[in-house]
């Protein structure tokens, strides 16, 4: 599922080609030209909108579309993190710049590529705007990281909506602000401009409006098909990559043996985070030290994104039923590619026969505990009795280290590769 | 198309947003990122300032993750993306034959004074484009397509600050 990861000699080949055909675009545009750009704020010439707005709606619809088909993972596209104060007070002061010096930084570029003077003047400015910001912003650090910080947060986030009905919003919003352009336009004409004579033109030929008017359904149609779809939900994504998850448990590749995380937990060598997913009761009369206890719904993004990067996650519940359901979220969560089968680059394992296997083993001393190859009997209930609620005070909530070496197992855990982080756009 | 855009051989300003609507999508759809030009050019800022004084690159908190110690600041896709799109909009402009020496400007400034004035925008530009994390590609663009909140607030507040001032300063492009 896209967005792919490509060694760096592909990836540097890839953003070249996109940044080529991104300066190419812009000067067809005509945005390498500063009155082109100018003319927007002066009504008479409205082409930044209409190319931004046809842009943003183009790319939006496209990028929700296939994500609520499931060809995109939207939760691998880089949203830029939203700091307000910030966004609100750079955004002023582009416009202003703008206004001033007739481009913005990637206009700018395409102007100065094709040789205008006014262009090369620019970059040169923005160029020393970045310097005087880096060496100015650390009187106002904690402002610039904390104003308004509400981390990766969309519109339709904000709104508590599928993004179905944000795609919709904008969609229309941007037809209504194309006919206000054309109509400003007629207003403001200026036919004696020849940079701009032909914004003036009201009679469109023929040919030209049914594309208009087949671009606008062809909008429209996306927009609708993007709501009427849905952006997948957890839930969704689970059961598309039901069979390989499914798979990935019966062959028991992703159980480890108690004795592997009695190592794990007295090794110290990785951050190591438990999970238990047992009702709360059950949690405490007895968990193992350190263990967390969740709800199967807590597993969301936003929980996931606090994980500590590369900890290894083990999930337990009483037997195993329950522990392999948070093992499927959480695959989802945290895999690069859950549709693929779980490979050693997973980082999420379920305790083998849960606590009950580990009482067995730990508490009850029992000679026959199987190892993590042979399924539990099912029964996802507490099998042990307890007297007392100690919680992770109970001696076997982490037994010594010398009854781990007691036991062979086939370690499983590999320390988790680095996760390859996505870089926002700017910046 | 209409009459003048055929002789100013700029593409229809609808066309040309679907096309760059096309490859803002194609950028999220391969890579997972989308466009910008700000964030190349602070890095390429940054490797001036490791040249000149690396001992201030270190010490500085928006420099040191771009350039200090062992940070290459070149090395980056968004300084692959600028230098992709200063060569595709020379080629562009070559074939439409606009590659030439020549200043826009209104006609009541001079060569001088728009220069000047390109300059003092370009700076307010890029101290924003710090501020604001981005610029109007990476973050009105890229991140308006994928829904982002700071993003389209920043994006309204860049057509604010321009329409404020337009008036006021309606001798610069009249």
């Amino acid at each position: 599922m896209a967005p792919w990861s490509f060694s760096p000699a592909v990836e540097t080949a890839i953003t070249l080609l996109i940044g080529f055909c991104f300066g190419f675009v812009l000067e067809r545009a005509g945005f390498g030209n500063a009155r082109n750009l100018a003319a927007q704020f002066y009504l008479h010439n409205m082409r930044v909108l209409k190319v931004m707005f046809t842009a943003i709606v183009t790319a939006m619809l496209l990028v929700f579309f296939t994500s609520a088909l499931g060809w995109l993972d939207f939760e691998r596209v880089a949203v830029p993190a939203t700091y307000l104060g910030p966004a609100v007070l750079g955004g002023l002061l582009l416009g202003v710049g703008f206004i001033l010096g007739g481009y913005c930084p990637g206009t700018s570029l395409v102007a100065a590529s094709t040789l205008k003077l006014d262009g090369m003047a620019f970059v040169a400015g923005v160029a020393a705007g970045l310097l005087a910001f880096a060496e100015t912003s650390p009187m106002f650090w904690s402002f610039y990281n904390t104003a308004g910080h509400l981390g990766r947060v969309t519109l339709a986030d904000l709104l508590g909506v599928d993004a179905g009905w944000v795609v919709l919003g904008v969609v229309a919003m941007a037809l209504g602000a194309f006919a206000f352009a054309e109509l400003l336009e007629r207003k403001f004409a200026r036919p004696e401009s020849p940079a701009d004579a032909g914004q003036a033109e009201t009679r469109q030929p023929p040919a030209d409006r049914r594309w208009r008017w087949a671009a606008v359904g062809a909008a429209l149609g996306l927009a609708a098909a993007t709501w009427l779809v849905g952006q997948p939900s957890l839930e969704r994504k689970i059961a598309r990559a039901q069979s390989a998850l499914d798979a990935s448990l019966r062959s028991r590749t992703v159980h480890i043996d108690p004795a592997e995380l009695l190592t794990l937990m007295h090794g110290n060598q990785m951050p190591l985070v438990l999970l238990d997913v047992r009702p709360e009761s059950d949690y405490h009369v007895f968990h193992l030290l350190d263990a967390r206890r969740v709800a199967l719904n807590d597993l969301t993004p936003q929980w996931a994104s606090r994980l500590p990067a590369n900890a290894v996650v083990v999930v337990m519940s009483n037997d195993e039923a329950g522990a392999h359901e948070a093992w499927k979220r959480l695959a989802v969560l945290l895999n690069p590619n859950p549709y693929a089968p779980v490979t050693d680059r997973s980082r999420v394992y379920v305790l083998a026969g849960g606590v009950n296997r580990w009482l067995d083993l730990y508490q009850a001393n029992r000679g026959d505990v199987p190892g993590p190859e042979v399924p539990s009997s099912g029964d996802d209930r507490l099998a042990h009795r307890f007297t007392a609620a100690l919680g992770a005070r109970h001696a076997v909530s982490r037994p010594p280290a010398t009854l781990a070496s007691g036991r062979s197992f086939h370690p499983k855990v590999k320390a988790p590769a680095a996760r390859r982080v996505v870089g926002g756009g700017c910046g | 198309m209409n009459r003048a855009e055929k002789v100013s051989g700029y593409w229809n300003p609808y066309a040309a947003g679907v096309v760059l609507g096309l490859v803002l999508f194609g950028s999220f759809f391969v890579t997972g990122s989308g466009l910008g030009a700000s964030g190349g050019l602070a890095r390429v800022v940054a490797f001036g300032e490791r040249h000149v004084a690396p001992d201030r690159v270190d010490r500085n908190p928006y420099l040191a993750p771009l350039a200090a110690g062992e940070n290459l600041p070149l090395k980056h896709r968004m300084v692959w993306m600028i230098l992709g799109v200063v060569v595709g909009g020379a080629a562009s402009g070559w074939l439409a034959g606009r590659m030439k020496f020549e200043t826009f400007r209104g006609p009541a400034v001079s060569n001088g004074a728009r220069w000047a004035l390109a300059v003092l925008g370009g700076a307010l530009m890029g101290y924003g484009a710090g501020m604001a994390r981005g610029c109007t590609s990476g973050q009105a663009l890229s991140g308006g397509a994928v829904l982002a909140v700071g993003s389209w607030a920043f994006m309204m507040m860049v057509f604010a600050g321009g329409y404020a001032l337009a008036y006021p300063l309606r001798r610069l492009w009249n």
